[in-house]
């Protein structure tokens, strides 16, 4: 599903700040699979999952996703990649604060090209998937962290995605409702959603496949 | 979709763009104005400007005298016959006409315009048509009026009276029936003479403007065709006519130097003329007048476009930045860039268009109000095509900021920076 071989990506390249984030970074991940990426604070972890995302480039190496070489692609491909195979999860949730939950989850399904679809009951079941369809009219901006951590994920399942790419999904939730949403992401797993979260909670992680570690831009440990 | 993201857009930013709105609407009624007065200008210049081109003279209040006995001359083609190689263009006075309704007549004064006049400039009318219509077979003269305290208007026939021995007043009547068809605009510009205020002779003496409160008898506009045509019908009598007012005297392009000579010295010998001037010296006057009158308006106008495109600038540079944000999560989300721009467009487009309507409904409701016939505000092509290239050039302004930084940033870098 996902291969990456030999990725190397430089912030500030030629400046003094220039730093490393992926140092030929190489991993494969078989569709169907789930898996946690876990690292320090600044390890390279986020800027990888950009990569997959297709939200980020890359400066050498190769990426594969579902065996389309992502480099160079035009925009309007990776616009239809990214709405047709991938659900992102960010960090910071990427949600446009003045919509509701409603507005922010048919994004995707709007910007598709499936013109006949009942999109307000798809919104609303991944709502109900996540938990939240009371709140489906309710502006974001009013929203606790967990609440709008719970409409990105919405967000990034409503158009029923090959893979799932959560950062840090959970990092804004207790661990009670952490724990809903991993069994969330294990059962879209178990529908055949390829599933990678990038984390620094390794219980979260032990719940995955499989564990890569990165380290200073460096994949260096495969548990 | 397009259009919905661009709707909601204007929804979340509302604030920002009612300010937006108002910039814009005031920068459409300026256009508006400064166009109406360009234009208004550029209306009267442009007139008779094809006479002003040519060589010739105009003349006013044209009266000549017989060797043997005085006597006005009646029309242009009498004055024309008199001149070799010209060609004479203006209007006549009825002399000593009436204009008859229910039996009572009132004074009035009758001006018979020749054909060229009439299809070159159109007064602004308060109502009704002007004379230049179709053809007029019908044996009644049509005519246009001015405001008048004898409740005569549109669509009522009246009878012009006139002596057909005019140095006595006392010789038959010659009654020509007419029907009104227009009326003038009170306070407009409508062919006929004028004293300009002005040092310099220019194409401001054509036109002058009648005031129902000021004047002392209504004016009565015919075409001198028709009157001469319909009034054959009617007597064998000869309408009594006078020459007056302005006139053009065009040359014909392969006049002589004696026939210029002869034509100058008839008109100086035989002749009392109020004012004239030489068609090449008016067309020098009429330019200089005409851009030192464009040029009072430019700088304002240039100003405040300049003024309003910063202030654009600066307000759309704001927004800007909140709408890079958005447009980076429709990307993520599979919104291509090129329809994040549209977005952008679109929305700034229905702003802009918003505007322009609102704009365009201030205009036509303050033509109703009585105290906008003391302002030049007119709405045509001329006013739409300043207004759509303030729309456009709003349109780039607002375009510009979004377009270069979504086609050169991956949508990562936009959240990061935004």
């Amino acid at each position: 599903m996902i291969k990456i071989s030999n990725m190397t990506k430089v912030f500030c390249f030629g400046s003094e700040n220039e730093r490393t984030a992926l140092d030929n970074v190489s991993l494969e991940i078989a569709d169907g699979e789930m898996i946690a990426i876990i690292g320090k604070s600044g390890s390279g972890k986020s800027t990888l999952i950009n990569i997959m995302a297709c939200i980020d480039d890359y400066d050498s190496g190769e990426y594969q996703l579902d065996h389309i070489l992502i480099k160079y692609l035009s925009d309007h491909l990776l616009s239809r990649i990214r709405n047709k195979k991938i659900g992102l999860v960010m960090q910071d949730f990427a949600l446009i604060e003045e919509f509701n939950a409603y507005d922010n989850v048919v994004l995707p399904l709007d910007f598709s090209q499936k013109r006949k679809v009942n999109k307000k009951d798809i919104v609303m079941e991944a709502l109900e998937t996540i938990g939240i369809q009371e709140l489906a009219y309710q502006s974001v901006s009013t929203m606790s962290g967990g609440q709008k951590q719970r409409v990105a994920i919405a967000r990034a399942i409503v158009n029923s995605p090959r893979v799932l790419l959560a950062d840090e999904p959970t990092g804004a939730l207790d661990s009670m409702t952490a724990e809903e949403i991993m069994t969330v992401f294990k059962m879209l797993n178990a529908e055949g959603m390829t599933v990678v979260i990038v984390t620094h909670d390794v219980e979260i992680a032990r719940q995955c496949d499989r564990i890569f570690k990165i380290s200073d831009g460096v994949i260096c440990d495969l548990i | 979709m397009i259009v919905k993201y661009a709707l909601k857009e204007l929804q979340i930013y509302w604030k920002m763009n009612v300010i937006i709105f108002i910039q814009l609407v005031i920068t459409f009624v300026i256009c508006f104005l400064s166009v109406s007065t360009i234009t208004s200008e550029l209306k009267y210049f442009s007139k008779f400007n094809s006479y002003f081109g040519q060589e010739g003279y105009y003349i006013q209040s044209f009266i000549t005298f017989d060797p043997e006995r005085i006597y006005l001359i009646k029309d242009s083609d009498e004055l024309q016959s008199y001149l070799r190689s010209a060609s004479v263009i203006g209007y006549s006075q009825v002399e000593n006409a009436r204009c008859e309704k229910d039996e009572i007549a009132y004074h009035f004064e009758v001006r018979a315009y020749d054909e060229d006049v009439i299809k070159r400039y159109t007064p602004s009318l308060a109502g009704g048509c002007w004379l230049n219509r179709t053809k007029n077979d019908s044996g009644i003269l049509e005519a246009v009026i001015s405001e008048n305290h004898f409740d005569i208007d549109i669509g009522d026939t009246i009878t012009i009276n006139v002596y057909a021995d005019n140095g006595t007043l006392s010789g038959e009547i010659i009654r020509v029936p007419a029907k009104i068809i227009g009326k003038l605009a009170d306070g407009k510009d409508f062919y006929g003479e004028s004293i300009s205020g002005a040092d310099k002779m220019d194409y401001r003496l054509c036109y002058q403007q009648y005031y129902l409160e000021h004047a002392d008898n209504p004016i009565l506009l015919i075409s001198k065709n028709d009157l001469l045509s319909v009034a054959a019908q009617e007597t064998d009598y000869e309408i009594p006519l006078c020459l007056t007012g302005s006139s053009f005297i065009v040359y014909d392009k392969d006049i002589s130097d004696n026939e210029r000579e002869y034509n100058l010295s008839y008109i100086r010998a035989n002749s009392v003329v109020g004012l004239m001037e030489s068609l090449e010296v008016m067309r020098h006057n009429n330019f200089e007048y005409f851009v030192g009158k464009i040029l009072q308006y430019l700088p304002a106008l240039f100003g405040f476009i300049i003024f309003t495109i910063l202030n654009q600038i600066s307000i759309r540079a704001i927004t800007a930045k909140m709408q890079l944000r958005n447009y980076a999560i429709f990307n993520v989300c599979g919104m291509t860039k090129k329809e994040c721009i549209l977005v952008s467009l679109v929305s700034a487009g229905i702003l802009s268009f918003l505007a322009f309507l609102f704009s365009l409904g201030g205009v036509f409701a303050f033509k109703t109000v009585p105290v906008s016939q003391n302002l030049v505000l007119d709405i045509s092509y001329w006013q739409m095509l300043c207004c759509f290239t303030m729309i456009f050039i709003d349109l780039l302004l607002s375009s510009i900021l979004p377009n270069t930084i979504i086609r050169n940033l991956t949508p990562k870098e936009i959240l990061r920076n935004n």
